[in-house]
C-alpha cells in the first residue's frame, strides 16, 4: 500500500478531531480506513482511545475561548448550558482564524438561530455587545484629537468637518437592556432582577486607557455617532439628527465636548 | 573552547509572560532573566496585552513563542499570520522566535492544537521548505519545538529525534528542545529518553522548555499545569551536562500559580545551569552528543 500523503494524513486526523456535525461524510479512500491502519499499536491504551484526547481538547479549547469572550452570556445561561452551547457551536461552525481567541466571532449569529434564544431573546444582542467589548480590548488607541482643535474650529467650517473615531469605538443597539445584563455578569443570578420588556438600550463601547468601558447612549446620540462613524460630515449628520428630533434641539455641543474629552476622535478633516 | 556552540543567545532561565502576572510584573519588576510571550496573545492586539509586552520588553529580554504557525500543514502558510508576526517581531525585537514542529489545521480549518506529523521524508522536505519561507519573511532564523503526542503513525519511517534533526538541518533553523515533551513521548511511545538526547546535535539546540504533565494512567497528558517532575529535571541535568547552559524556560499554560512559584522553579533550573558551569570544562562537555 502506498503510504498516505501528508494532506491525506491530516484530513484523516482532522476527521477524528472535529465534532460530528462538521465531519465530512464517508468518502472512501484512505480516510475511511480504520484507525489501526493509521496508528501504531500503543502499549498502554489503544490508539483509538488516545485519539479522543485530541477531540476532547478541541471542544475544551473552543469552550474556553468562548467563555473568555462571553462571560455575561455564560453567566446568564449557566455553566452547563454554556458548555452545551459551546459544543453545538463547535459542531456547527468550523474555526477559521489562526487565533483561538477569535474562534467565537460567530457566536452572536449562531445564537440567533439557537433554541436558547427562544427563551432568552436578548442573547444574540448580548453576545454582540461582548464581541464588541473583546474587539475594543485589543483595538489600537491612537493619540486623540486635542479637544481645543474642535473648540477652535471656525463656525463656517463645522458643516464640512469630518471626524474620525478611534478604532476601539463601537455602538451596539438592542431592543433589550443588554447593558444592564452585561453589568450584572458577576452578580449571582438569584440576586439579579432586571426588567426586560420595553427597555431597549444602545451602548457605546469605548476605552479608558487600556480598560474597556460601556455606557448608554440615548437614541439621538446613537444616531449622531452612527452618522459620524459612517463618514458623514458634521453638517449632514446634524441636519439628519435635527430632522429626527421633535421639540428642543439636543445639546449637540455638549456631546461633542464630552466625546472629544474622552479621546474618541482621532482627527478632523475639512472637506 | 566555547561551550555555547550554537548561534543562539544564552539568556539564562525565564518564565512565561502570563496575564495573571501583568500587574505584579509591572509594579515590582521582579528579578527574572527573561520572559517568553505567546506570539498570538500579542500579534493581533494593540490593547492592554500589547502594551504590557512592550513595557516588559523595555526591562527584560523576550522570546516570542508561537502556537499557530502550522509549519507542517498541507495548506499554504497563512500570509496574514506571517505579516502580523513580522510586525510584532519588528516592534518587540525578541531574542528568540519559535514555534512548534507540528500542524494545527488543514483545508482551511483551524484545530487549535499541536498535532503530530508523520516522521517521513515527505514531511521533512515539506517543513524544511516552509521554514525557509518563514525565515525569509521574518529575516531571521527560528526555533522549532518538539511536541507531545498521543499517537504515532504507522507510515513514519524514522524516530522522532531523527525527524527533528533532519528538519532543523534541512531548514537551517534551530531546535527548541522541550524535555518534558521528550519524557511524555518516551513513556507514551516506549523509547528511552536518553536515546532521544543522544540523537540530537547540541549546536542545533537554541532553547529548552521545562514543564509539568498529567498522568492519565494509560498514558501521559501534556498539560503544563504542574511542577516539573524529578525525571524531567534529571533529563535537563543530562542535557545541560552535554550541551552547556542553554536558554531555559519554565512553562505553565494552565492553573498558573503565583509568580513566586514560577520564579522558584526558574531558580531551580538556574542552579542546575550554574552548577554545570562550575564543573571543570572537560567534565561539562564530555559525553556530549555528536554535535
Amino acid at each position: 500500500m502506498t503510504p498516505p500523503s501528508l494532506r491525506e494524513t491530516q484530513r484523516w486526523l482532522k476527521a477524528r478531531i472535529v465534532p460530528a456535525g462538521q465531519a465530512e461524510g464517508p468518502s472512501g479512500g484512505p480516510a475511511a480506513a480504520p484507525d489501526e491502519a493509521w496508528l501504531n499499536p500503543q502499549g498502554g491504551a489503544p490508539g483509538t482511545a488516545r485519539l479522543a484526547v485530541y477531540a476532547e481538547g478541541y471542544l475544551a479549547r473552543i469552550e474556553e475561548a468562548l467563555a473568555e469572550v462571553y462571560p455575561a452570556t455564560r453567566h446568564v445561561v449557566g455553566r452547563h448550558a454554556f458548555a452545551a452551547l459551546a459544543r453545538n457551536y463547535a459542531s456547527a461552525i468550523p474555526s477559521q482564524d489562526y487565533n483561538l481567541s477569535r474562534a467565537g466571532r460567530r457566536l452572536p449569529e449562531f445564537l440567533s438561530t439557537a433554541p436558547l434564544a427562544g427563551d432568552l431573546p436578548f442573547l444574540p444582542d448580548l453576545a454582540r455587545l461582548e464581541w464588541a467589548v473583546a474587539e475594543a480590548f485589543h483595538a489600537a488607541w491612537h493619540p486623540p484629537l486635542d479637544p481645543s482643535t474642535l473648540a477652535a474650529l471656525p463656525a463656517e467650517a463645522w458643516p464640512r468637518a469630518r471626524l474620525s473615531l478611534q478604532p476601539a469605538v463601537a455602538r451596539v443597539a438592542s431592543d433589550w437592556p443588554i447593558l444592564d445584563i452585561w453589568e450584572a455578569r458577576e452578580r449571582p443570578v438569584a440576586e439579579t432582577r432586571i426588567a426586560l420588556v420595553n427597555r431597549p438600550q444602545r451602548v457605546l463601547v469605548t476605552r479608558r486607557g487600556v480598560a474597556v468601558q460601556c455606557e448608554l447612549l440615548d437614541p439621538p446620540q446613537d444616531r449622531l455617532l452612527g452618522a459620524l462613524m459612517a463618514g458623514a460630515p458634521l453638517g449632514a449628520a446634524c441636519e439628519a439628527l435635527a430632522a429626527s428630533v421633535e421639540g428642543d434641539p439636543p445639546p449637540v455641543a455638549d456631546w461633542f465636548a464630552r466625546w472629544a474629552g474622552a479621546g474618541l476622535f482621532t482627527r478632523c478633516d475639512i472637506l | 573552547m566555547e561551550r555555547r556552540r550554537g548561534r543562539w543567545p544564552a539568556l539564562g532561565c525565564g518564565v512565561g509572560l502570563r496575564a495573571d502576572h501583568y500587574d505584579l510584573i509591572t509594579r515590582e519588576w521582579p528579578a527574572m532573566d527573561w520572559f517568553e510571550a505567546i506570539s498570538e496573545n500579542y500579534m493581533d492586539s494593540r490593547g492592554r496585552p500589547f502594551h504590557m509586552l512592550d513595557a516588559v520588553r523595555h526591562r527584560y529580554p523576550v522570546a516570542l513563542h508561537g502556537v499557530s504557525l502550522s509549519i507542517g500543514s498541507a495548506d499554504p502558510l497563512d500570509p496574514r499570520y506571517l505579516e502580523q508576526l513580522k510586525a510584532l517581531v519588528e516592534r518587540i525585537e525578541p531574542a528568540i522566535v519559535s514555534d512548534h514542529l507540528c500542524w494545527t489545521g488543514v483545508d482551511g480549518q483551524q484545530l487549535h492544537d499541536l498535532l503530530p506529523l508523520p516522521f517521513t521524508e515527505e514531511a521533512v522536505a515539506h517543513v524544511a521548505a516552509r521554514v525557509g519561507q518563514v525565515q525569509a519573511a521574518l529575516g531571521r532564523p527560528i526555533l522549532l519545538e518538539n511536541v507531545s503526542a498521543y499517537v504515532t503513525y504507522r507510515h513514519s519511517t524514522m524516530p522522532e529525534w531523527e525527524f527533528l534533526t533532519a528538519v532543523a538541518r534541512g531548514a537551517g533553523c534551530g531546535i527548541l528542545l522541550d524535555l518534558n515533551n521528550i519524557y511524555v513521548n518516551a513513556v507514551n511511545h516506549r523509547f528511552d529518553p536518553l536515546d532521544y538526547l543522544a540523537g540530537i546535535s547540541g549546536e542545533l539546540v537554541g532553547q529548552f522548555h521545562l514543564a509539568g504533565h498529567t498522568d492519565r494512567g494509560a498514558f501521559l497528558f501534556d498539560t503544563h499545569d504542574r511542577p516539573v517532575i524529578e525525571p524531567v529535571w534529571g533529563l535537563y541535568q543530562e542535557a545541560v551536562r552535554r550541551w552547556g547552559p542553554i536558554t531555559t524556560l519554565i512553562e505553565w499554560d494552565a492553573d498558573i500559580p503565583p509568580f513566586e512559584h514560577l520564579a522558584a522553579e526558574a531558580a531551580q533550573a538556574r542552579a542546575i545551569l550554574t552548577e554545570v558551569q562550575r564543573l571543570p570544562l572537560a567534565l561539562s562537555v564530555s559525553g556530549g552528543g555528536p554535535g
